[in-house]
């Protein structure tokens, strides 16, 4: 088969390295031949060739080369398996989350001071009065929604005084209270 | 089987000896082709050490979808660029390597500073075309391997060659070079 001018001049560097079959080789001198351009870069190609300088490294580079490459892969190998392997796998970045997520659930729930009665759960509610002994007319008007912290309610009045005061007694207290109450009232206070 | 194939089996399978003998075959060719991109040899001794470590770490990686002398070229070109772009080498001009005071025949230092300056000419060349001239004239690579290791179309190889070489021409001829009868 017989090539274009084009084609021929494409594959130059192969003929000049040997690198053709010998129907193509045989193509490709007769086209030389007659086609100036084809052989003036031919003619550069060897040029170029024959310009080729590489100088020697020595010996000593290329014996000692293969160990050193040997060495040297291994030794970065193990540095990424250090490295990459343990915080690149997915199971180790889910088991990483997985803690961080427990981490930051335990230390909320221990560190919310929102509510402050996590820690000053108050002994005494007006809730938890027991006043099933007491007669209707004694128990004393509380109201629920009194705030216990005086420094931000104040004493809005002698009976709003009067009603922390109560809430703020100690059951036994509370008891005493009454009984003194019910003295009084007998001896006509 | 393909004897790197095999070499590359047997490394991976753990015998570390192979990886030495795949060095030693490819080791020269490598330590040509970077020399010829940067033009100095202490670079292109460290750029050829670093290509065949790249490799070797690389081959579990290596799908065989181009012959493995293909991809080891891939790797030292990108290795080579790199280093080119990172350091901005200065082209040194023909004048700075002319024998002046040779004493000799002057064929021969005609023929010197002749081959001097295409290896400066080249240099000149735009970067594809320099690397599509070299491969495929010093590394006697095909238009398809040359394709694959620079990462274009063999339409574009057979463009930045031939473009590479009608520029060639012209810089010889400016400087009054005719090309060897």
């Amino acid at each position: 088969m017989k090539l274009a001018h084009d084609e021929l001049k494409e594959i130059l560097p192969d003929y000049l390295r040997g690198s053709m079959s010998e129907d193509v080789r045989k193509n490709l001198r007769a086209h030389v031949d007659e086609c100036q351009d084809c052989e003036a870069d031919l003619l550069l190609l060897s040029d170029i060739i024959d310009a080729d300088s590489v100088p020697d490294p020595g010996e000593l580079f290329f014996k000692t080369l293969p160990q050193r490459v040997r060495a040297l892969a291994q030794t970065e190998r193990r540095v990424r398996f250090s490295f990459k392997s343990l915080f690149l796998r997915p199971v180790a970045i889910a088991a990483s989350m997985a803690v961080i997520t427990l981490a930051i659930y335990l230390f909320k729930d221990k560190t919310d001071i929102g509510d402050a009665s996590l820690f000053f759960k108050d002994p005494l509610t007006v809730t938890m009065l027991d006043y099933s002994s007491i007669p209707e007319n004694d128990i004393p008007i509380i109201d629920e929604y009194v705030d216990l912290d005086s420094s931000t309610l104040g004493y809005k009045g002698i009976g709003h005084g009067y009603y922390i005061d109560i809430a703020s007694l100690s059951s036994k207290e509370a008891e005493g209270l009454v009984e003194t109450l019910k003295k009084e009232q007998a001896n006509g206070g | 089987m393909d004897e790197d194939i095999s070499l590359i089996q047997q490394y991976l399978s753990g015998y570390d000896d192979a990886i030495e003998k795949i060095v030693l075959k490819y080791q020269r060719q490598i330590y040509a082709f970077v020399y010829r991109m940067t033009g100095n040899m202490e670079e292109a001794k460290d750029l050829t050490q670093q290509t065949l470590i790249k490799a070797v770490n690389g081959l579990k990686d290596f799908r065989q979808e181009s012959s493995f002398k293909t991809w080891l070229y891939q790797i030292a070109k990108n290795a080579g660029l790199n280093h080119i772009k990172q350091n901005r080498h200065e082209e040194v001009e023909v004048e700075d390597l002319f024998i002046a005071d040779h004493k000799g025949a002057l064929s021969k230092i005609l023929e010197k500073e002749k081959q001097a300056y295409i290896r400066s000419s080249l240099n000149k060349l735009p970067g594809r075309q320099r690397l599509a001239v070299a491969l495929r004239v010093y590394e006697g690579l095909s238009v398809n391997e040359t394709a694959l290791i620079m990462g274009c179309t063999e339409g574009a190889v057979k463009a930045h060659y031939h473009n590479g070489v009608k520029r060639l021409r012209e810089i010889l001829k400016e400087k009054g070079y005719e090309v060897s009868a």
